[in-house]
């Protein structure tokens, strides 16, 4: 896997929602992503930061192709060095999801081999070897036994059921992942597991990420770029230590004054 | 690391138990629902078991009309000298035939239009919209509407009860998919590509079917009675076929002076519609992941 | 200061289907006036029970308290419902997490907020209405005249958070318990609020008692901070020497597996191994020996009390002694 490489690139994103009446007129429109444009290169982090309702979720939604956009385009280089867009039907096993609830986002009624074996299904493999040794291979990637595998979603924490999503992602053999504020739910003590474990999976795999949070101290740590997204646009985008150090937009600027101290003597907002 | 992990992960293993044995023992605790599975288990050997040890229903004997209950007939006979314990027995097995196999309609169909309603939205306008015309009518009615237009015959009776059902299932499979829906692993397969036919079918359908079995005993139990009104009324099963809503019937008229001929029956109606509904309510309860996690 | 709430030995247990579980088991710390005290810790460590316990906002049925919790001089454990009730609301508040599902969809702000004023104040309700927008007022909320008019699903999460805290202060509490109140909110929002809830205190002179998972709250507002893992007690002590010597592991661990501007960006960070166990299964001995990379043989083997470290700082951990003054970060954790 040669590095530096571009595997995906968006151009132009646009996506408007339009909420409708009844009688079905045009009530208002909502500029959710507006000219996005952002790429994402193998075994690097780009990190996309905003808060709520800015639009990073929506731009990572549109970068996986679960909604499509109302203008602009997104570029997936195949393995072979193909370029794909939406238009032509790309393969979703390029580009796989993990998600912010590690409660909802697994099949309660499913148990984890099966739920694992579901992605592989989805691409069309049938054969059963196959889906065995794929599915052992992600989870022991993740930390996991085939014992694990037998067991329903409930009986796991919230660590051991985010990183069942990681293989649910990995086990389709992806070259993106889009975490979608994967530790934001986790506990404090679990984050920093799942941030590793996120890592070590970049430098064994090669894989691209798009990291998508509200958390800078976790982008600081673990994101080679960073797009700073404020009303659907982004306002900034730089390299991370160079963000950090030298932030341009006044919204970047308000960001990182909000971050939260590590120390009562950084106090700025109270007495002493 | 991954040590420490199993050992946690062993740990809680120990702690669970496998979902079958653990509903087992609860609905064992449950006695409403343990009383509503006894009392429907013995009506279903009575109706199974019944030609071996009652007698044949159809026989007419009027040397014998209007006796009383004793040794040789424990429910009396009606006008015609007939046995009514054979009749109610024989009654007994089309009342639960209409109500499994209504349940059963009305739960395919049911399931189909409620999953394909909770995923288009064109769909579910359709289907929605049907299914509030059907339950517009006041159920008896549109049963009654619909065996005049067929034509008296048990298999109607199941036609007309599944149609009148239908909607009642579907709304709560649509509901329950709405909820599913939301999920976030609905949005993982359909982030990876899952055909509409693996997301409803694969992955929604387990996750319906808990509220799908409760709604199907309330089914099987609102067709036994309407089944019952229905031949009470003369649009049902047709006579001479025991049912007891036609032994209802038969027995209205003489209800002063034999009233073994309308007691007997009534009270098997009102026993095995209490047992299913208890049955229907703990199942409610013990398929409900959020009851009786704390005491 | 003068002691506004005094916790000693809060025990709160639950009736499950598994058994009996002790959810705060021996908890003590206590609130003054005018200050912030945090209860810091992980899900399922017992925090928000805590809080709860306080206003006895749990299922009656079900729930079992022993301790003290004297208030003002007097043990809320001995009051009755409707003792408690006349408490709630009036002389203790409590700001929730999610201040969407804390209002009624159906009414306005407003309505909402008369509503709390007049519950407490006896006035007319004109009056009330103009003290509801006073208060939103004080809360910082843009043009409250016309926020009075709108329903809780037109404002911003950080604006129904405001609403909250407006309504917690309309009766004028000693005492704020606020869980977890900044959580659900962005970053530059969660600022704001945190501001605003330390002006507010200083008004109004109230203890507030916070209730967190993140320390980096906890390094803004606090003065006090107790650290709680699987019920109990680890930690308790000012903020500053929290932050400066960290005594229990466990806090030590949490501080170090926080992502900061100092951490190192090409190595792992340090992190606690495994995962809270549940409280099922509360292990014997130090309840967090087996995620402990500090721990020794004795530690499974005896119950671990609170050891004082000065008279201001306790930590339930054998070893305290020895780590007190290490930075946190060089301690090792496992990969």
């Amino acid at each position: 896997m040669t590095l530096e490489q571009t595997v995906l690139e968006a151009r132009n994103l646009t996506k408007t929602f339009v909420t409708r009446s009844p009688m079905g007129r045009t009530v208002a429109e909502t500029k959710a992503v507006d000219q996005v444009s952002l790429s994402l290169t193998a075994g690097r982090t780009y990190a996309l930061v905003g808060e709520s309702g800015s639009g990073k979720s929506t731009t990572g939604r549109l970068l996986q192709g679960l909604i499509t956009p109302t203008a602009g385009e997104v570029i997936v280089s195949a393995a072979d060095g193909s370029k794909l867009t939406q238009n032509t039907k790309r393969s979703n096993r390029d580009v796989q999801m993990i998600f912010q609830d590690p409660y909802s986002s697994l099949n309660p009624r499913r148990r984890i081999r099966s739920i694992l074996e579901e992605s592989l299904r989805i691409i069309g493999e049938k054969d059963p070897t196959t889906l065995r040794s794929k599915v052992d291979e992600a989870l022991s990637a993740v930390g996991f036994s085939d014992e694990h595998a037998q067991r329903y979603p409930h009986e796991f924490s919230g660590g051991q059921r985010q990183r069942i999503g990681i293989a649910r992602a990995l086990v389709a053999s992806p070259r993106i992942i889009i975490c979608d504020e994967p530790v934001s739910a986790l506990d404090v003590s679990i984050q920093a597991q799942i941030l590793n474990l996120l890592r070590s999976l970049q430098a064994d795999l090669g894989l691209a990420y798009l990291f998508i949070t509200h958390d800078m101290s976790v982008v600081r740590y673990l994101a080679h770029r960073v797009g700073v997204m404020h009303q659907g646009k982004i306002v900034e985008e730089a390299d991370t230590a160079e963000l950090f150090a030298n932030p341009q937009h006044d919204y970047t600027k308000r960001l990182l004054a909000s971050v939260p101290i590590h120390h009562p003597s950084q106090r700025t907002t109270a007495k002493g | 690391m991954t040590d420490t992990m199993t050992v946690g992960s062993l740990n809680r293993l120990n702690k669970t138990y496998s979902r079958r044995s653990m509903f087992l023992r609860r609905f064992g605790a449950h006695k409403l629902a343990m009383t509503g599975g006894i009392v429907l288990a013995i009506v279903v050997a009575v109706a199974i078991l019944g030609p071996v040890f009652a007698g044949d229903p159809l026989t007419l004997n009027p040397s014998q009309r209007l006796a009383p209950p004793s040794l040789d007939h424990p429910f009396g006979t009606d006008n015609y000298g007939r046995d009514t314990f054979a009749r109610a027995v024989a009654g007994a097995r089309v009342s639960l035939l209409v109500g499994a196999v209504t349940a059963l309609i009305t739960s395919v169909l049911g399931a189909i239009v409620g999953l394909f309603a909770a995923y288009n939205r064109i769909a579910d306008t359709i289907l929605m919209r049907i299914s509030d015309g059907l339950m517009a009518f006041p159920a008896i009615l549109l049963a009654i509407a619909i065996m005049a237009a067929m034509g008296q015959q048990t298999s109607n009776v199941i036609i007309a009860l599944s149609i009148v059902f239908t909607p009642y299932v579907a709304r709560i499979v649509r509901s329950a998919a709405l909820v599913a829906k939301e999920q976030t692993y609905v949005e993982a397969l359909r982030s990876q590509g899952a055909s509409l036919f693996r997301i409803l079918w694969i992955n929604i359908f387990p996750n319906v079917l808990s509220p799908l079995i409760v709604q199907a005993t309330f089914v099987f139990a609102d067709s036994i009675i309407t089944e019952a009104a229905l031949s009470f009324l003369g649009a049902g099963v047709p006579p001479p076929a025991p049912s007891w809503g036609n032994m209802l019937l038969d027995g209205k008229t003489l209800i002063y002076s034999a009233w073994w001929m309308t007691v007997f029956p009534g009270a098997f109606i009102m026993s095995t519609i209490l047992a299913v509904n208890l049955l229907g309510d703990g199942l409610r309860d013990l398929l409900d992941p959020t009851f009786n996690r704390r005491k | 200061m003068t002691k506004l709430l005094d916790v000693i030995d809060l025990r709160t247990s639950f009736d499950t289907e598994h058994g009996t579980v002790t959810a705060v088991d021996g908890v003590s710390f206590s609130v003054a006036q005018g200050e912030v005290v945090g209860i810091v810790g992980e899900s399922g460590c017992g925090k928000s029970v805590t809080a709860e316990s306080i206003l006895q906002l749990l299922d009656p049925s079900s729930t079992r308290y022993s301790g003290q919790m004297n208030f003002d001089g007097e043990d809320l454990l001995t009051f009755g419902e409707e003792a408690m009730r006349r408490i709630r609301g009036n002389r203790i508040a409590m700001i929730f997490q999610d201040p969407m599902s804390a209002l009624n969809p159906v009414f306005t702000i407003g309505d909402q907020l008369t509503e709390a004023v007049l519950a407490h104040r006896k006035i007319g309700k004109r009056s009330a209405r103009s003290a509801a927008v006073d208060l939103l007022d004080k809360t910082g909320i843009p043009e409250p005249e016309r926020r009075m008019r709108q329903y809780p699903h037109q404002l911003s999460g950080g604006q129904r958070q405001r609403v909250m805290i407006a309504m917690a202060l309309s009766c004028d509490p000693e005492l704020l318990i606020a869980d977890e109140p900044t959580t659900a909110l962005d970053v530059t929002t969660q600022a704001q609020i945190l501001r605003l809830l330390i002006e507010l205190k200083d008004e109004f002179n109230a203890g507030i008692l916070f209730i967190t998972h993140d320390l980096g709250v906890v390094a803004e507002i606090c003065d006090r901070v107790v650290v709680m893992y699987l019920g109990e007690v680890v930690e308790s002590t000012d903020v500053h020497t929290l932050f400066d010597n960290p005594a229990h592991p466990y806090t030590r661990g949490l501080m170090a597996s926080t992502p900061d501007v100092g951490s190192d960006p090409s190595a792992d960070l340090p992190i606690i191994p495994g995962s809270v166990p549940t409280l099922h299964n509360v292990p014997s001995g130090c309840r967090f020996a087996d995620r402990c990379p500090f721990a020794l043989p004795e530690c499974r083997e005896r119950t671990v009390e609170l050891e004082v470290l000065s008279p201001d700082h306790t930590s339930r951990c054998i070893r305290s002694q020895e780590l007190i003054g290490n930075s946190p970060v060089k301690d090792g954790m496992a990969r």
